[in-house]
């Protein structure tokens, strides 16, 4: 009885263990009012990663020839930005809005304050370089993107607030 | 034998926490400071001068290409302002310029290492300009060719330099770019 038990016990630890130990990307939307409405979608990334095999690789491909003449500037100013020490880069103060860029260690860390709207974007440079450096001239791949989000630092990486409306999206 | 790797870790331990930020510290920033009178607006810029360069090499080319700005006035050619310079540079320190008007007056002049430009505006906009701009820099930022103007160069000769460049005192605004080695 006691290793069925066990045996029961395990199977969720684990699938819980390799989830954390992996990576999870979680959106979360709100709707303002009574009736909004609340969606939270939580994506283990290792199980979207495994799942992308199983896809046609011509629809996995995220086609982005427009980047291809701003790779070079674009790998040239995120290593300059890894370089970079951490420090307050930009601060906008008006009467209604408050914009900020800093880094902070790895993070590019932008947050527009305007009335009741809020932004918050957090990119991990790291991550950026590794996208950056995945793109083929053509386009991204699905799998590099997630072997992107997974090897970023965890926390949460975007938050919108829109009066009573609010999305976050954030890594694990 | 245990005692000197002791003494060896704690020494390197030691450099480290002080020689580290003190690298970290001798590195160049920009500051920009936009103050506005009417609304109270702040901007403020802080960029190291490295970060500020590759920015520039990455503006959008209808603009700039390669950290170079491309110049379409009419009244006074990029070739001018070379040459004009050219003149200027050789006759070692002097006042090269005053306009002295009812309401106005401007002066270029050289001291030392150094281009000042002060304009004094008495009219409606009471405004003060102040720009000292180290010989170097104007060198730089002429050393392109054709109609533009090498501001890449320009940043790169900034990165000696600390102090204030520019102040601007307006009726509007306040402007202020100064370079030292603070991040803010």
């Amino acid at each position: 009885m006691k290793f069925i038990l066990g045996a029961l016990l395990a199977i969720p630890m684990s699938l819980g263990l390799l989830v954390w130990a992996t990576g999870l990307a979680v959106v979360d939307v709100r709707e303002g009012g009574p009736d909004g409405m609340r969606l939270v979608v939580p994506v283990p990334l290792a199980l979207a990663s495994a799942a992308l095999h199983f896809v046609d690789s011509g629809r996995t491909r995220m086609r982005c020839p427009e980047f291809a003449e701003h790779r070079e500037a674009a790998a040239l100013l995120a290593r300059e930005l890894a370089r970079t020490p951490d420090g307050r880069f930009v601060e906008v103060e008006g009467r209604r809005e408050h914009v900020t860029i800093d880094k902070k260690d790895d993070t590019l860390v932008i947050e527009v304050h305007e009335d009741d709207n809020d932004v918050l974007v957090r990119v991990p440079i790291s991550a950026l370089q590794e996208l950056i450096e995945s793109y083929d001239g053509e386009a991204f791949q699905a799998e590099d993107v997630l072997a992107a989000l997974r090897g970023a630092p965890s926390g949460e990486w975007v938050r919108v607030q829109d009066g009573d409306d609010h999305v976050r999206v954030w890594i694990w | 034998m245990q005692r000197r790797t002791l003494f060896t870790a704690g020494l390197a331990l030691a450099l480290l926490v002080t020689v580290a930020p003190a690298r970290a510290q001798s590195e160049p920033w920009i500051h920009v400071r936009v103050v506005e009178h009417g609304d109270g607006n702040k901007v403020s810029v802080n960029l190291p001068l490295a970060l500020a360069q590759v920015a520039l090499e990455v503006a959008p080319r209808d603009i700039m290409e390669k950290g170079r700005l491309k110049l379409r006035e009419k009244d006074i050619t990029v070739s001018d302002i070379r040459r004009l310079w050219t003149q200027l540079k050789a006759s070692g320190d002097a006042e090269f310029v005053t306009v002295e008007e009812k309401d106005k007056t401007v002066r270029l002049a050289r001291a030392g290492d150094y281009l000042h430009v002060n304009v004094n505006e008495r009219s409606g906009k009471n405004e003060k300009v102040q720009i000292r701009m180290p010989l170097a820099v104007v060198d730089a930022l002429l050393s392109g060719s054709g109609e533009s103007m090498d501001i890449g160069a320009a940043l790169m000769q900034l990165k000696g330099q600390r102090g204030e460049i520019v102040t601007v005192d307006g009726s509007d605004s306040n402007v202020r770019i100064w370079i030292d080695e603070n991040r803010s």
